[in-house]
């Protein structure tokens, strides 16, 4: 038995405007990457309700360009009251990532990269300071003992936090395996969810962060629209044939970002792309 | 400017069905058929009312003036292409079961 699917999605002029002012308002490029023309398409394949839980959540979605990347490290660096970092003469900055992913270009590594930036030197709070830039787990262990001396500290920096995981694989593995004290640690974040940092000082290190951001549905609206929202939502993720592990972004994460690459912690309406049977390719805004 | 021909179906779609499919498949792109949106509301020709675009009386006219002299057989004024409930070509032998989620009802 064969299923038939309408050859063309349906997109009203109403929500074409509203989407505009949307646009507006979060000062995005319609023409940047196409992404007008990217969300128009996302939405066409959704149904009226479902369209106007997008374009409410599009309210708040978050989209940090790499441009932006060193005035949000500078912010973070702002936050920082770690007593430990500010005595420390030394900071050695190394990219947070999964313990397996060390050699690979991933999005932390552009922001230890950063550390090099003249502005991001010159901030108040590291000016005073040697800074080195640790690319891998084996530098990191030849240089161990003055990570752990008295005067320095391991900041460990990414572009998002989302459920914490990554950096709790990280600190597991610096701790147990390298031999990292663990107050000399201090992570530093562009974006960091709640459940996330919560994680993190669950392990009794500081995180600090240009922007904190809570979950896109529950922790952002009352009930009985957080309920009706899910709803729709889990709609939308069915049709997408989402895999369970990233319903509502990864873990139930409910983000609603975009920096140099979306986080999959994002709902996946704006990330995925499967190629469903006798459908039209489904187009996302955000693609990873 | 926007061409005769697109301000009538763009016309068209806001004082019947709202939907832009018409204008996607004569090849315009969501930018565009936007950009001509906020032009006609700057001419007067559309009214934005609490996120639901309307047209003016100037708009009306217009439509009306447009439809003359586009379609002097009439033959468009009430009918357009509904490419949104094309499906591929169905065998005679085939059973149709709607999508279920798409039902109204």
């Amino acid at each position: 038995m064969k299923r038939y699917h309408k050859k063309f999605g349906t997109l009203n002029v109403n929500t074409l405007i509203k989407l505009n002012e949307r646009f507006a308002i979060q000062k995005w490029e319609r023409e940047e990457n196409d992404l007008f023309e990217r969300f128009c398409k996302m939405l066409s394949g959704l149904s009226e309700a479902q369209q106007a839980l997008i374009l409410e959540l599009t309210r708040d979605f978050l989209k940090i360009d790499l441009a932006t990347y060193p005035m949000h490290i500078r912010s973070a660096l702002s936050e920082i009251e770690s007593v430990d970092f500010i005595k420390a003469k030394t900071v050695f900055v190394m990219p947070l990532l999964q313990p397996e992913d060390f050699g690979k270009s991933k999005s932390s590594t552009t922001v230890a990269y950063l550390f090099q930036d003249p502005g991001t030197k010159s901030h108040y709070s590291i000016v005073d300071k040697n800074v080195f830039i640790i690319h891998t787990p084996e530098i990191l262990s030849r240089h161990l003992d003055q990570v752990n001396n008295k005067d320095n500290v391991l900041l460990l920096v990414d572009d998002f936090i989302g459920t914490g995981e990554t950096a709790t694989n990280l600190l597991n593995f610096l701790i147990d395996e390298i031999g990292v004290t663990k107050n000399k640690i201090v992570v530093l974040a562009l974006v960091a969810q709640e459940q996330g940092i919560n994680t993190i000082e669950s392990f009794g290190v500081d995180v600090y962060y240009s922007v904190l951001r809570k979950k896109g549905i529950t922790d952002s609206y009352v009930s009985p629209t957080k309920e009706q929202f899910i709803t729709l939502m889990s709609e939308i993720e069915n049709n997408l044939k989402v895999n369970e592990q990233f319903r509502l972004g990864y873990k139930g994460s409910e983000s609603l970002v975009t920096l140099i690459r979306t986080p999959n912690n994002t709902f996946p309406v704006f990330w995925f792309e499967p190629k469903l049977k006798n459908k039209e390719k489904v187009t996302a805004p955000f693609p990873r | 400017m926007i061409r005769d021909k697109y301000l009538f179906y763009l016309l068209h779609i806001i004082r019947y069905n709202g939907s832009v499919d018409t204008l996607i498949n004569f090849g315009l792109e969501y930018s565009q058929i936007t950009n001509y949106l906020l032009q006609a509301i700057d001419d007067g020709l559309v009214e934005n009312k609490e996120g639901v675009l309307e047209l003016s009386n100037l708009g009306k006219e217009r439509f009306l003036h447009l439809d003359k002299k586009l379609n002097p057989n009439n033959s468009n004024r009430y009918l357009l292409p509904q490419d949104t409930n094309k499906i591929t070509k169905i065998d005679k032998f085939e059973i149709y079961l709607p999508d279920k989620t798409k039902l109204g009802f």
